[in-house]
């Protein structure tokens, strides 16, 4: 399957001076019983005005990496006394607080993740960013403010003069980082560090965001150091690529050159992990329905406290023993709370739902219990959705021993490590508890937990937005085995139209509610109907128009 | 994947981390220690709690020579201080009284039938006397009454906090769990509870029991009154808790696999409060025994023939004594030493159990 | 919503239980046989020498005189209604004045000692906490936290009979169980004056802020701990903010939230180790009056002190919490935009 985004090949002027070499980069962390090394020796360089993107999945050292050019690394961590780093020419003395405390903000900005907390809730955003103009020069707090609000209008805030006075949390997640940026441009840096700065923003918007960098980074030669786990990223807006693993650089390049074809085993494994090409199509003609919903609608609150808030309007969704239907849609989009819905697990306000043919939105929950063994659920959180009071055979058999399956401990034990097995699992883990386990083991755990009843349908909530790239494409793997299988039926949620067309035969797209589009995934994706679906397949595919 | 052998309960995982508080630890040896008080109290008490030598004696110095260890009591030298105008003591001369190890003495009871006539430590001939912490005002041996005391005191303390604690986990998890009208009318009786000012209601409820209970009545209804108060607080916090479990993922899946109320509460959401109910356990505990001490040295303590530390505060109060007898004021270093190691003990469980 | 609404609202809401609670202590206090009638009649037989026949008389003149014949309730309805219509609390059996009086004269004491602890507790272990936080993992750290642990745990009623004993039988110190000296107990408010008066009840104080003073330590170290690690404060530092601006600009207003929305905690036990200490001291404050009135059937005084002890720790609940909304434009300006 062709990748389908193009690489655009950004402006390079021919001749690029070095504005930073990092040689002999090497961090290690003291934690109580030893030294964690995080970065084990990593040498690299930005030219000015380029932009490099430094790749890895979590615990890769990338973000270590990004402080210690910063001195921003905390007290418990140890920089080799090789390491170097040069900022256009100088020797940059990392370890000397006071000299970098220039540096910061000034010659080296940082911009950071999580926009939800990356401000300061109890000030407002123009003092935060005065505040940054004054660390470094004397500048009367009159004429900050108004730089402030040229810089608000530049990263392309609407009324900047009234923004001055908001505080953060009257702003959106991507209004936030937009202010970061404002911020960290504030002095004219000549190195912009992002660490995952759109990871957290809905897909439409991490375009943005990422085209803004991309415009300020051509109107002041700014150089970027972009660090990202997402690959499409990575291709549109990055120059050059170094990829990390385990503290190391494994490789590193011009991107088009190093994604195109990879030298590194690890390099190509990344690459390939990245969910491509559309799910194998499954022939459902005879199959009965299983799931259907016919014009659901979920409002909640309407009481004296709070407004009443329409989750959900009108929906209507209908998935086939065997199939795998995702619905896609951003924050807020309602698509959490219909899954919750369809399986009984929130309430509906009005419509109907229908499993197997009977109708269940109104059946008590004990009505419900014989149905439970053939809908299950597997939720997004792998450190939530586990007690962690039970071992891994107890989780399991929880589902067993509630619907009476099995009618001794040794039918019951079985089922269990037929389930461990299908999940991927291996069967020594049963006295285990959850803790011991990383997140994509738990979220297997999970899907071993729900299968373990032999459910006809499966509903997914986002579980793998929680898991690196590798861990994730693992999962999907086994995911695609069970439905060959066991001819389960998925109803998979999540955000990331990849996974989804990885996955999914059929399609719904979800917006504030409302169902915008649906039918079978390579119709909707190739030929979008409405002007929303393709936008998100614009953003989601090809993140930079040429 | 950890490469143990053993599995990591969560049991284990907190033992673990509670091992690393040097604090935490030595609370928990002193409350072993306490522990086998509560047991052979009268056993290690050198002397007989009761019985009355002369009053207000000066500690005994203890010394060792070459035929083992001995005490040595203050005699009145017959002449007085000029100032306070009380017998002035003095220890030259006196005669050495012999300790040893698994010393007769008078039959007592141990525990329940068990009766002994030996100590493990005590003066060699029955009738002499050894005061390590000098004598009340009626001679009794404070010491030793000390550790007799601890049965009471402890004794007293575990129940109210075992009753606070099952009725605020009870109602903490039942309003939590339910919501709706229940958890609305329970809060409103918590809100009532908490705005009550504790102190004075203790005071104001222990002055109202008559004077001529009976030592056991006594003691039930001290009981019953601090336990009247004590559970909102911890309701409050069951419930929060509750209220988050609740919400968690696990519970979600529990229900969509078809569990019902009972199997959920009893399964999923006890088992992760036992871990809050545990430290609240262990931290109430030190304030129900001040409490009580408190609340003795006010004059509402237990009766004679029960020894508990708040009925040896009592012989405090008034202040007449403290002057020329300072020691009488040592049971002050018995709930000292107590509160000190539940709290540590407490403090360092609550690390283990919730380090986030 | 405006602050006014705000309080109006926590007021409303606060006097059922007000209400409650003083029904609910004047029937407890009522509880037992007798009055003090009977502690009047005891009296006169023990110490006034008359005979049974004749103090019974007496007991009984009192008693109508005072209404202490009439069911509780009608009790309880009359001293309520006194106290909203006339601001009237009764009348102290004992002391032969109205309660209004004793309240008024008992009262503010305990607060302003109270209060003063709380302060002097507050800002010592703010400072304190900030101190153990910058230097986690230090033996600072270590040492400030074994002093947080033994202020905590050492109770204070037993801290203030030792220290007591220390200042009366070692030190003979006079100044102890009053406020003021003789010689300024009359005298115009001088600086002399303030003086004597700090060195009578500096023990009260200190003792009482002792406790305090841990726990605020420990929650500021906790909270500014959780801070620091916030990502708002690598982002001061990342613009190359001094440290000393990250800390007390940034880190250190955010860790104080916590703590104001514990100050509806540490009144009630300020006010707790006040009544101790000043029980133990024999100091002319609540406590003492508490016990006082409880030991002879005092009612109206008990009644009165408990319910106005109540109703401070409500309204210093409330306090609090308005404290609380105006230092956090979050929770301020609720409802604005998403």
């Amino acid at each position: 399957m062709p990748l389908e985004t193009p690489y655009v090949t950004p402006s390079i002027p021919t001749e690029r001076q070095r504005l930073l070499e990092a040689r002999d980069i090497a961090v290690a962390f003291s934690i109580e019983g030893g030294t964690v090394e995080a970065v084990r020796g990593v040498d690299f360089h930005i030219d000015r005005g380029e932009t490099l993107a430094l790749v890895g999945e979590s615990g890769s050292g990338k973000s270590v990496t990004a402080r210690a050019l910063m001195g921003l690394l905390g007290r418990k961590a140890r920089l080799s006394p090789s390491a170097r780093v040069t900022l256009d020419g100088q020797d940059l003395r990392v370890r000397d607080e006071r000299k970098m405390r220039d540096v910061r903000g000034r010659a080296i900005a940082m911009v950071f993740q999580e926009p939800m907390s990356s401000l300061n809730p109890l000030h407002t955003v123009g003092g935060q960013i005065v505040e940054a103009i004054q660390a470094h020069a004397r500048v009367p707090t009159r004429e900050a403010r108004t730089r402030a609000c040229e810089l608000l209008a530049e990263v392309r805030l609407p009324n900047p003069e009234a923004l001055l006075d908001r505080y953060p949390h009257e702003l959106s997640g991507g209004q936030r980082q937009r202010v970061m940026i404002a911020m960290a441009l504030s002095n004219k840096p000549a190195l912009l560090i992002a660490d995952e700065p759109t990871t957290a923003l809905d897909v439409r918007v991490q375009a943005e965001i990422l085209e803004l960098i991309r415009d300020l980074q051509s109107r002041y030669n700014l150089a970027v150091l972009l660090i990202t786990h997402d690959l499409t990223v990575v291709r549109s807006y990055s120059d050059r690529i170094a990829v990390m693993r385990q503290g190391l650089i494994v490789e590193t390049g011009p991107t088009t050159a190093v994604l195109d074809a990879p030298t590194h085993p690890y390099t190509l494994q990344l690459r390939d992990a990245e969910p491509s090409g559309y799910a194998e199509d499954v022939d459902v003609e005879g199959q009965p329905v299983l799931l259907e919903a016919r014009g659901v609608r979920i409002v909640y609150g309407g009481r004296a406290k709070s407004p009443a808030f329409v989750a959900v309007e009108a929906a209507d969704v209908c998935v086939r023993r065997g199939e795998a239907v995702g619905i896609v849609g951003e924050s807020g989009s309602g698509k959490t709370s219909l899954a919750l819905a369809l399986t009984r697990l929130a309430a509906i306000t009005a419509g109907e739902v229908s499993f197997d043919g009977l109708r269940i939105e109104a059946l008590s929950r004990r009505e419900m219990r014989p149905l439970r063994t053939r809908l299950q659920i597997v939720l997004q959180d792998p450190f939530s959705s586990l007690n962690p009071r039970l071992s891994v055979q107890a989780l399991i058999e929880e589902g067993l021993i509630v619907n009476r399956i099995g009618h001794t401990a040794s039918e019951r034990l079985e089922k269990v490590c037929k389930a461990l097995g299908d999940a991927g699992l291996p069967q020594d883990i049963l006295h285990r508890f959850p803790h011991e386990f990383s997140g994509g083991q738990r979220q297997r755990l999970s899907i071993a937990r729900a299968i373990a009843v032999e459910p006809d349908l499966l509903v997914l909530d986002e579980p793998t937005s929680a898991l690196d790239l590798s861990v994730q494409a693992k999962i999907l793997e086994t995911l695609k085995d069970l439905q060959q299988r066991r001819g389960l039926g998925y109803l998979f949620i999540s955000h990331d139209l990849r996974v989804v067309r990885a996955l999914c035969q059929r399609i719904i797209v979800m917006r504030d509610g409302v169902i915008v589009e649906s039918g079978p995934t390579r119709d909707v994706l190739e030929n979008p109907q409405s002007e929303y679906t393709a936008r998100l397949v614009k953003a989601a595919f090809q993140v930079r128009h040429t | 994947m950890k490469t143990d052998e053993k599995t990591q309960t969560y049991g284990r995982l907190v033992w673990r981390r509670f091992r690393r508080s040097w604090l935490g630890m030595a609370g928990l040896v002193v409350l072993m220690g306490l522990a086998v008080v509560v047991v052979l109290g009268p056993f290690l008490a050198p002397m007989n709690p009761d019985a009355r030598y002369a009053p207000y004696q000066t500690p005994s110095r203890i010394g060792v020579d070459s035929d083992g260890f001995y005490a040595l009591n203050a005699m009145p030298t017959g002449r007085d201080d000029p100032v306070t105008l009380q017998p002035l003591l003095s220890f030259t001369g006196a005669e050495k009284v012999r300790l040893t190890l698994w010393a007769r003495t008078e039959p007592y009871r141990l525990l329940g039938p068990i009766t002994l006539d030996r100590r493990l430590i005590g003066t060699s001939r029955i009738g002499q006397r050894a005061h390590l912490l000098g004598a009340d005002r009626f001679g009794r041996d404070i010491f030793s009454r000390g550790l007799v005391a601890t049965r009471v005191s402890l004794l007293l303390a575990l129940t109210v906090v075992t009753l606070t604690t099952l009725t605020g986990l009870l109602v903490g998890a039942t309003a939590g769990y339910m919501g709706g009208a229940v958890d609305r009318w329970l809060q409103r009786l918590v809100d009532v509870l908490l705005a009550f000012p504790q102190l004075p209601l203790y005071l104001t409820l222990g002055a109202l029991i008559p004077v001529t209970v009976s030592s056991g009545l006594f003691v039930a209804i001290l009981i019953a009154t601090l336990s009247v108060l004590g559970w909102a607080g911890l309701s409050r916090e069951i419930r929060g808790k509750t209220l988050m479990l609740a919400r968690m993922d696990y519970v979600r899946a529990a229900i969509a696999m078809g569990a019902d109320d009972r199997r959920i509460i009893l399964h999923h959401i006890a088992p992760n409060l036992m871990s809050h109910v545990l430290v609240s356990f262990t931290l109430t505990l030190p304030t129900i025994v001040l409490l009580e001490s408190f609340l003795g040295f006010l004059g509402l303590a237990v009766k004679p023939p029960m020894i508990s530390w708040g009925l040896m505060l009592q012989d405090v109060s008034g202040y007449s004594a403290i002057g020329s007898y300072p020691f009488i004021l040592s049971p002050v270093i018995f709930v000292f030493v107590t509160v000190f190691a539940f709290n540590a003990v407490g403090d360092a469980l609550r690390d283990a159990v919730d380090p986030y | 919503m405006s602050v006014v609404l705000f309080l109006l609202k926590r007021l409303a809401a606060a006097i059922p239980i007000v209400v409650l609670l003083s029904l609910v202590t004047f029937l407890i206090i009522q509880a037992p046989p007798g009055d003090y009638a009977d502690n009047l009649r005891t009296m006169l037989i023990n110490q006034g020498g008359a005979s049974a026949a004749e103090a019974d008389a007496q007991a009984k003149t009192f008693r109508e005189r005072n209404g202490l014949n009439d069911p509780v309730l009608v009790q309880y309805a009359r001293w309520a209604g006194g106290i909203v219509t006339r601001g009237d609390f009764g009348f102290s059996l004992a002391a032969n004045r109205p309660v209004a009086d004793i309240v008024a004269e008992r009262l503010p004491p305990t607060l302003l000692l109270a209060l003063t602890s709380h302060l002097l507790a507050t800002a010592l272990g703010i400072c304190l906490g900030v101190l153990a936080a910058t230097r986690a993992g230090t033996w600072v750290d270590t040492a400030l936290n074994l002093f947080a642990f033994v202020g905590m745990t050492t109770p204070r009623f037993l801290l203030a009979l030792l220290v007591l004993y220390v200042l009366v039988f070692r030190l003979d110190s006079s100044q102890v169980g009053s406020f003021q000296s003789a010689q300024y107990a009359a005298a115009p408010w001088s600086l002399g004056r303030i003086v004597d008066l700090i060195a009578h009840v500096w023990p009260v104080v200190v003792i009482a802020a002792w406790g305090g003073l841990a726990y605020s330590m420990r929650i500021m170290r906790g909270n500014l701990l959780d801070v620091l690690n916030a990502q708002y404060v690598e982002t001061a530092r990342a613009k190359g903010l001094s440290p000393a601006r990250v800390i007390f600009g940034h880190a250190v207003p955010n860790a104080l939230h916590p703590l104001v929305a514990y100050q509806g905690v540490a009144l009630p036990y300020m006010v707790t180790g006040e009544i101790e200490v000043a029980i133990v001291f024999g100091l002319a404050t609540v406590g003492p009056a508490i016990v006082g009135a409880m030991a002879v059937g005092d009612v109206f005084v008990a009644a009165t002190f408990m319910l106005v002890l109540a109703i401070t720790l409500i309204m210093g609940n409330i306090l609090a919490d308005l404290g609380l909304a105006l230092l956090d434009p979050r929770i301020r300006l609720e409802g604005g935009a998403k």
